[in-house]
């Protein structure tokens, strides 16, 4: 007990640590953060030209009113954002191509937490995270949803849920590289599917809707939190919607040790 | 011509060699467009069937099926290549070797692209077949046969475009980032995402006069048949003229650059 | 050169490496030129096998500094990436203090290092006590002992000054002392080096040496090093060991490589008048040549019949023997193991 609580306390302090380098690293360029923080920008154009047709067409996304999109479309870029800061994951497959995990190897500690909690990018994630928190805030207050503890404790739960789905899924996307010459593809392919999240699953027929939900889960990544919030989640889908995180995760960590597994036969 | 002909040939084999990723860009082709023409299957839905932004429903349809993928075959990514030869000091072997370095570039990818262009016609095809078993929309044959070319000039168009903004690279030395940033306006600037009119009729007006919409929303409205053939005839030279004006440009800012570039050697 | 110890057993505790039939294979795949054969590896792709390292053997002991030779592609990263768990090898054992390393345990990982001259550890953009500082972290360093070692290595270095720059800023000699110096924080008791000095000018080569000397000295680390450069293992090692094709070809001192594979020697002498060039054909190869002196290769046999023969020809003011250059016969050493 005593032995796992020191190695918890070495894990948050070493986390930290790597935040802090990595805040420090990119403060010492403010160019470039700035030039990231453009670039999430340019694609939060589009995204936000979605959110502009559902409201200025008024329509309603299946039951949803266009002020109940705005949570779902703040949600998402959040999402996006925490995709963005977890740059430990997502060059993984750069990472893997030039060798960089053999230094990475020979020190203590997982692996799989040293490299993908090693690095943040703060330009790509900042610009996400407050336009989405700001989303998030400005739909909760035109739907009159109370601001109780419960509702926001209901909200951050699933939204907690997402971070993980967001991990778990990014870090499958990026250990594909172990198993595919050319990881570009993939990217492409699971950018695509993580912008299905653009707008809320309500809009999707109901086989899209099946299996974003069951067989390729990626609408519990932005749709269940501001479901919760508007009443609109069943018993089984709030089960649900806990439990695939944890086996995302689980299959996660999985796909990480086979990967490394080849990566420790392949490289020369 | 033949080490022309080479390098396109390269180009074609190169982007066979990793099968995985042909399949796969495939598919990511088709995903965002499944989404979008849920969304607006929903919003003409709501809104009783009338036409939104000066498109009809199959319209709008057959614009977001192909814009998605014209705007991803136009898109040549030119801007990186320059960047990194020009950075990388690769150009130096271009100086010395008897190319034409925007020629060699330009029938590069080209040949890159003819495998996408077969791709292209059994999107266009396949959407055309599925429109026309769905809602019944017919397209001119007549607007098929103008859509090709036009889609042609238009990744000829769009090389010429971003290879101008490439050679900034000559100037800046940190400019992936802005070249992302850029790529991806211009998307959206040209309607590779939306029809440019969703943007409201102020854009739209002005878009006539820039080169953007020619590389993405002016093919697809002639295939969509929002312009009639006549006038489809005119976007073409539209077209033609503005490849004219920005490669007399592209080579002007390159020849600018190389100067500099062989004054401070690289 | 090398004493088994009898308690040196596979599965007996002992500190240092113990290697025993390693080997490693690698699968890949061919493309022959042209468009035809593009489409035909989108159905079907042949396997092809390459042996990087073939059964191998070797005991290093605890505070040896052993040099690692051979050509490009001989098998020496592959065996470094094996002996630090980066790899697992297709067959046999090793045992790094005790320890099978690509099981990569905790305890294992705490005592050793590996270091890579074209593989970084630090922060580019940041200077590289950050770097240390993290390293301190992960590897739970005690305050104290964190200090006493920075300032030691530092010291031993000389990089005091550089300590604040930005890494990015630094030259290559530079931060490759700085990616030792993370890199021996924690103070490990085995270091695997392949090819620290690689990339770097004559003075940083020759700082990295006198340090990884001193640092052995002090603290008898075992190390095991690749190099390209023979002054390298020349001056650190006692033992080397060469590797050719994926097979270890020489276990021993690099004196002895001379004596087993050249015959040959070469005779300096100095004349006490001009002596035609053409003279001296007979006697053996004239590897340099000017009136007043001449360099004569001959064979090994043949030195004392070559000298009394030169001094009944010619005046012979002065003379000396030297041995062929060690790196012709090392070069015939990974011939041999083609």
């Amino acid at each position: 007990m005593k032995e796992r609580l020191h190695e918890l306390k070495w894990y948050v302090k070493v986390a930290i640590h790597f935040g802090k380098l990595s805040l420090q690293s990119t403060m010492e360029y403010p160019l470039n953060f700035a030039s990231g923080v453009c670039v999430e920008l340019a694609y939060m154009m589009i995204k936000l030209v979605y959110l502009y047709v559902v409201l200025s067409t008024g329509m309603k996304v299946g039951s949803l009113t266009p002020d109940m999109v705005i949570i779902f479309v703040g949600t998402y870029i959040f999402m996006t954002g925490v995709w963005m800061l977890l740059s430990g994951v997502n060059s993984i497959p750069e990472q893997v191509v030039r060798g960089d995990l053999d230094l990475l190897m020979t020190k203590p500690g997982s692996l799989q937490f040293l490299q993908t909690f090693g690095k943040y990018n703060f330009a790509l994630a900042f610009p996400n995270a407050a336009v989405g928190i700001f989303l998030m805030a400005g739909g909760w207050k035109r739907c009159a949803i109370p601001v109780t503890i419960s509702y926001i404790g209901v909200f951050v739960l699933y939204l907690a849920a997402g971070i993980v789905l967001t991990y778990s899924f990014g870090l499958m996307a990026a250990l594909l590289v172990f198993w595919v010459t050319s990881l570009n593809a993939v990217s492409t392919l699971y950018a695509a599917l993580w912008d299905y999240n653009n707008m809320p699953m309500e809009l999707y027929p109901k086989v899209i809707k099946q299996t974003g939900t069951f067989l390729l889960p990626i609408f519990l990544v932005t749709n269940w939190s501001g479901m919760a919030v508007l009443g609109k989640l069943d018993m089984v889908q709030m089960i649900w919607g806990i439990a695939v995180p944890v086996f995302a995760f689980i299959l996660s960590r999985l796909m990480w040790k086979a990967g490394v597994r080849r990566y420790t036969s392949a490289n020369g | 011509m033949g080490k022309y002909k080479t390098v396109f040939f390269v180009g074609v084999s190169h982007s066979m060699e990793y099968r995985f990723d042909f399949f796969m860009s495939l598919l990511s082709t088709v995903f965002p467009i499944i989404m979008q023409v849920f969304i607006w299957v929903s919003m003409y839905g709501s809104s009783g069937g009338d036409a939104m932004y000066g498109y009809t429903f199959p319209q709008m349809i057959m614009y977001v099926v192909v814009a998605g993928a014209v705007s991803k075959f136009t898109n040549t990514g030119i801007e990186y290549m320059v960047n990194e030869d020009i950075h990388s000091g690769g150009i130096a072997g271009y100086l010395v070797r008897p190319v034409n370095y925007i020629g060699f570039r330009l029938c590069d990818i080209l040949g890159n692209k003819f495998a996408s262009m077969i791709t292209m016609v059994f999107v266009t095809m396949g959407a055309l077949l599925l429109l026309f078993l769905t809602v019944d929309f017919v397209v001119p044959p007549a607007a098929v046969i103008l859509f090709f070319p036009s889609l042609a000039l238009a990744a000829v168009l769009n090389f010429f475009i971003f290879f101008c903004l490439s050679t900034l690279a000559f100037w800046l030395t940190e400019i992936g980032n802005f070249f992302h940033a850029m790529s991806v306006v211009i998307m959206v600037m040209s309607g590779g995402v939306f029809p440019v009119s969703v943007f409201g009729s102020t854009y739209e007006d002005i878009s006539r006069y820039i080169p953007l919409t020619y590389t993405v929303n002016y093919p697809i409205r002639i295939l969509s048949g929002t312009v009639g053939v006549w006038e489809a005839a005119e976007v073409l030279c539209v077209q033609l003229i503005w490849i004219f004006m920005l490669a007399v440009l592209g080579r002007f800012c390159w020849h600018l650059g190389l100067k500099k570039y062989v004054a401070v050697g690289g | 050169m090398q004493i088994a110890l009898p308690q040196c057993r596979m599965g007996a505790f002992m500190e240092g490496i113990v290697v025993k039939n390693l080997t490693r294979d690698f699968a890949y795949y061919e493309k022959e030129a042209g468009m035809k054969s593009s489409v035909k590896n989108l159905f079907h792709r042949t396997k092809q096998v390459r042996h990087a390292v073939k059964n191998i053997s070797f005991e290093i002991q605890k505070g040896e500094m052993v040099g690692f030779l051979g050509p490009n592609g001989a098998g020496k990263t592959t065996t470094i990436k094996m002996l630090s768990g980066i790899l697992y090898p297709t067959s046999g054992e090793v045992q790094v203090n005790g320890y099978v390393p690509w099981e990569r345990k905790k305890e294992f990982k705490k005592q050793f290092a590996y270091v890579a001259g074209q593989k970084s550890q630090l922060w580019v953009n940041l200077p590289a006590v950050d770097s240390f500082a993290l390293n301190k972290s992960i590897y739970e360093i005690p305050d104290a002992q964190y200090r006493q070692t920075l300032d030691e290595l530092v010291e031993l270095f000389g990089v005091q000054e550089f300590l604040k720059v930005q890494v990015r800023r630094l030259s290559l000699g530079e931060r490759m002392k700085m990616e030792m110096i993370a890199a021996l924080l924690h103070r490990p008791k085995i270091i695997l080096l392949d090819e620290p000095t690689i990339g770097l000018d004559f003075i940083a080569q020759n700082n990295i040496r006198q340090f990884l000397k001193d640092y052995n000295r002090k603290n008898g680390a075992t190390m095991l090093l690749t190099s390209h450069y023979l002054k390298d293992i020349e001056e650190l090692c006692r033992r080397t060991m060469v590797i050719s094709h994926g097979d270890l070809v020489y276990d021993g001192t690099l004196e002895q490589i001379q004596d087993i594979f050249s015959k040959k020697r070469i005779l300096h002498v100095h004349w006490n008048s001009p002596v035609q060039k053409e003279a001296l054909f007979l006697l053996g190869t004239v590897k340099s040549w000017e009136p007043m002196k001449a360099a004569l290769e001959v064979d090994d046999t043949a030195v004392a019949q070559t000298i009394h023969r030169l001094f009944t020809m010619f005046s012979v003011g002065d003379i000396g023997i030297e041995a062929a250059p060690l790196e012709e016969s090392i070069a015939r050493l990974y011939e041999q193991g083609a």
